[in-house]
């Protein structure tokens, strides 16, 4: 019952209440995903995650009888683990029921087998701009926005574009923050972290309201399978071990630093950052490519972080911020090593993995 | 009411004045009623421009549905249309007016119908509803006759059909212009309609105001209060907004000037009919008055020659919409121009792939760097000036000055190339305004299976699931196919050009606890790959 408190917000703004004209219908909508299926899970407070949202879905669903529908953008970049990602999703929208989900450019990215492969999992109605660009849900026209065509006239539209259409028309549009609400222009925000609950009445579009997947909302246990099931797969694939590696110089390892470094190595040893990798371990994310990579010693480079040989270069060790040095390592005054400072942290410690990460107060635990 | 006019009076304030000009959106039928009414009210015939008024609409509306020509086996179903057609507006109105059954007498709107309708001289096309409108206490004041069957291939009229025709019917007597929005009550078209019109918040505004202002004359004609016709004229100087050639990215404006030529105030609105065009105009212009109606591309998604339309929606009686063509020619700042494809297949020596980089902006550039991304592999451009086939136009021979740009995979080993990956070219160029092109380039190793592996999720009885299999460029034909478990069937459903099959894999659902982990078995004609192997899995734990 972790979901208790973001719904019973919703009351406050008149969700649950029917009122005394007509039937209300309720749509949700989720999408935005952008390869977040699921928080970063690091530190703490982490929101949103396709498990969190599957439970509020399913409880919209129950509460209201609301219609489900997904604005798509699910991928990222195209790729093997992309794929995984877009199965994953689509397997957790067949299994609640979604009534329909757009094919956006991102998904049209992964190939047409792809979204064969999608389709055949979401079983709701392929909002697809090759094959059908609008469908009627409960009495209202949702339909898909072309780029550069004219949209399809519905009530709600699925756009990239956040400009507002004709009155009375909902704009439904990826963001690139927190769920949004506003008038008639809805996004369920980024990394699913949020959702929008629509009411019409007759017809128009009478409340909308953004949510917030705060970690309050308890996981779905039947997304969790699947979940369970993307990361089983990432695993039995090795998408770890077929990163593309770019040449990046030789790794010496944090050992060799120790010999010069001796109080640095000491700061390292005590700090986070050594145990890294048995953070991911603990949560089941070893061998998934989106963590280790900062969580690890040059995962994308050749000659760096490899799933085939485990221990070594495995946490975040010194030449994860200084950059390889065994040019360093053997010929010191010859080759320096450049400073680094705050922007180089920024790239792990991002607003999305490390939501509380402050420089000055985090540099103190690791100075050096 | 009464008292709060008394108040005003006390205080030595005059009441507002009452605005008898005609909302946008009102049909010409209800304006040219509504002038009428108030020629009789100049005229000082109270008593016609009291009985005029019972034309316009009333805040009880009686309606009848005749259904003595629909076969019997529609009857119920276009009752339930019907029905829901009234209760949609009722709900619209709320409580501006009431829609009530007429039990005996003339209803103010009938809704008949006929097995077919005439077809109209113009188009040649079958309507779906023919309006006609009364002007005596005889007959109903609007009379909505729904064709059984419509369209020029005489399709049967759906349900849905029957409902938007009914809501249109009842919109029409309320006073609503026809409206150029396609799925708005108003907006309904001749041809097959697959989704409900329902009423939008627009229509629910003009058909509230067209019912004020119809209470606020027969007010008037009991009052004995003289009331002058009056009505907009709008003229516009062009029909089509011209816009000069843009460059892809740009917002760019151009306007018509539209003037009020009548004796009424001129309410106006403008829009655009794709998110990448939007009208602006002054929303009331004063008789004699002109104004700008601006049209704003945005051009971001846009290249080559594009029309969209550019809708205002006025007032005026005899113009309730006018369309503006919108014409643009955007160019592209920069083009990747593919030759033969955007997908390499890595066959043996075949490891090279052309593109062109060409820029129809009048503007110096050159290529500083290019990098390929993710795969280690090299970039060769040189300056280039001919003509080249564009692959992605068909094939047409463009005239390309640029640069010619080699994407060389020799050094990529095929271990490296899993299934089809997307790479993409990152070329820097020198100018500020063209800093950066990306031409994405798909490779792949031989026939390739989409989604590589096949994943059913998890099952809980039949299923199926789509794949492709395919060589871009390079036809092959597939000889067989068939599946390790009996419990899954594999046939071919389609084939492009012998290049791409799509393949269906059906699951029966009799595997114990739905558990599969097996693979596809596909013969093919290519010596090389005579035999492709796609695993296919149900949901792992």
């Amino acid at each position: 019952m972790k979901w208790i408190l973001p719904l019973a917000g919703l009351a406050l703004f008149g969700f649950g209440v029917a009122g005394h004209q007509e039937k209300p219908v309720y749509v949700i909508v989720t999408g935005g995903a952008r390869g977040n299926l699921a928080p970063c899970g690091c530190t703490k407070p982490m929101t949103g995650g396709l498990k969190r949202m599957a439970n509020m879905v399913r409880e919209l669903k129950t509460r209201y009888n609301a219609a489900w529908i997904d604005a798509g953008d699910i991928t990222n970049t195209p790729g093997r683990q992309s794929e995984l990602k877009l199965e994953a999703y689509a397997q957790v929208m067949g299994e609640l029921g979604v009534d329909a989900f757009a094919i956006t450019p991102s998904e049209r990215s992964l190939g047409e087998g792809m979204i064969l492969s999608m389709k055949s999992l979401a079983k709701g109605i392929p909002l697809d701009p090759a094959e059908r660009d609008s469908v009627d849900i409960r009495g209202l026209t949702v339909g898909i926005e072309i780029p550069g065509l004219p949209h399809a006239r519905a009530d709600i539209v699925l756009s990239t574009n956040p400009s507002p259409h004709e009155p009375g028309v909902v704009t439904v549009f990826p963001s690139g923050g927190a769920a949004v609400a506003r008038e008639s222009q809805v996004s369920p925000g980024e990394a699913l972290r949020g959702l929008v609950l629509l009411r019409f009445q007759g017809g128009r579009l009478v409340e909308s309201r953004a949510i917030s997947l705060e970690p309050r909302v308890a996981d779905d246990p039947q997304a969790s399978k699947a979940f369970n099931s993307y990361l089983s797969r990432v695993r039995s694939e090795r998408l770890a071990e077929k990163v593309f590696r770019t040449d990046q110089g030789r790794f010496a390892g944090s050992d060799s630093c120790t010999k010069c470094h001796p109080v640095a190595a000491k700061v390292h040893l005590k700090s986070a950052h050594a145990h890294a990798m048995a953070t991911l371990k603990a949560v089941k994310h070893d061998t998934d490519p989106d963590c280790i990579s900062c969580h690890s010693v040059g995962f994308d480079a050749k000659g760096g972080y490899s799933p085939i040989q485990p221990k070594k270069f495995a946490e975040v060790g010194c030449e994860s911020c200084h950059g390889a040095s065994a040019d360093h390592a053997a010929k010191p005054k010859q080759f320096k090593l450049q400073k680094v400072g705050e922007k180089k942290c920024l790239t792990c410690h991002t607003t999305r993995t490390s939501p509380a990460f402050i420089f000055s107060k985090n540099w103190a635990k690791i100075k050096h | 009411m009464i008292s709060a006019l008394v108040c005003l009076v006390a205080l030595g304030q005059k009441a507002p004045a009452v605005d008898y000009s005609v909302p946008l959106g009102a049909s010409s039928q209800f304006h040219e009623t509504v002038n009428l009414v108030k020629s009789k009210l100049t005229a000082k015939d109270f008593a016609g421009a009291a009985s005029l008024a019972k034309l316009l609409p009333q805040s009880v509306i009686s309606y009848r549905f005749n259904f003595a020509k629909v076969p019997k086996d529609l009857i119920e179903s276009y009752k339930q249309s019907t029905s829901f057609a009234v209760a949609s507006w009722q709900k619209s109105l709320d409580g501006k007016a009431t829609l009530v059954e007429a039990k005996g007498g003339v209803p103010n709107i009938l809704i008949s119908f006929e097995p077919v309708l005439q077809k109209t001289p113009d188009t040649n096309e079958v309507p779906g509803v023919a309006i006609f409108y009364g002007a005596s206490s005889a007959e109903p004041r609007v009379e909505a006759v729904i064709g059984l069957k419509r369209t020029a291939q005489l399709t049967e009229t759906t349900s849905a059909e029957v409902f938007n025709e009914a809501v249109y019917g009842i919109g029409s007597y309320l006073g609503l212009a026809p409206s150029p929005v396609p799925g708005s009550v108003m907006g309904r078209v001749n041809g097959k309609m697959v989704g409900l019109n329902l009423v939008s918040k627009e229509e629910g505004f003009v058909a509230e105001a067209n019912l004020k202002l119809a209470k606020a004359l027969r007010v008037a004609a009991l009052a004995k209060t003289v009331v002058k016709p009056t009505k907009p004229q709008l003229a516009v100087s062009d029909k089509v907004l011209q816009f000069k050639s843009a460059f892809q990215g740009d917002t760019v404006y151009e306007f018509v000037t539209v003037t009020n030529k009548g004796d009424a105030p001129l309410k106006m609105r403008a829009f655009g009919d794709c998110s990448c065009i939007s009208g602006d105009v002054i929303p009331t212009l004063q008789p004699g008055e002109s104004a700008a109606l601006k049209g704003r591309y945005r051009t971001s998604e846009l290249t080559g020659d594009v029309e969209h339309n550019v809708v205002l929606v006025s007032n005026d009686p005899d113009q309730p919409t006018q369309k503006f063509a919108a014409k643009i020619h955007v160019e592209p700042r920069a083009e990747v121009i593919y030759p033969a494809s955007d997908t390499l297949v890595l066959d043996g020596d075949s490891r090279k792939t052309t593109f062109y980089i060409h820029s129809a902006e009048p503007i110096e550039w050159s290529i500083l760097a290019a990098q390929l991304v993710p795969l280690d592999s090299k970039v060769h451009y040189e300056p280039f000036e001919g003509e080249v086939s564009n692959w992605k136009d068909g094939g047409k021979v463009k005239r390309v000055k640029g640069y010619k740009v080699v994407a060389d995979f020799s050094t990529l080993k095929d271990e490296q190339v899993f299934g089809r990956i997307m790479m993409t070219v990152y070329i820097a160029l020198s100018n500020p305004n063209l800093k950066l092109v990306r031409a994405p380039i798909f490779i792949q190793r031989g026939i390739v299976a989409q989604p590589e592996r096949i994943y059913l999720g998890a099952p809980t009885g039949p299923t199926d699931s789509n794949f492709t299999l395919s060589r871009p460029g390079k036809p092959f034909k597939i000889l067989s196919t068939s599946c390790d478990s009996k419990f899954v069937s594999v046939k071919v459903t389609s084939s492009k050009q012998d290049a791409e099959y799509t393949i269906q894999a059906k699951y029966d659902g009799k595997a114990p606890e739905h558990r599969l982990d097996t693979q596809i078995r596909i013969t093919t004609d290519d010596p090389k790959q005579p035999l492709i192997l796609i695993p296919l899995a149900t949901a792992q734990s």
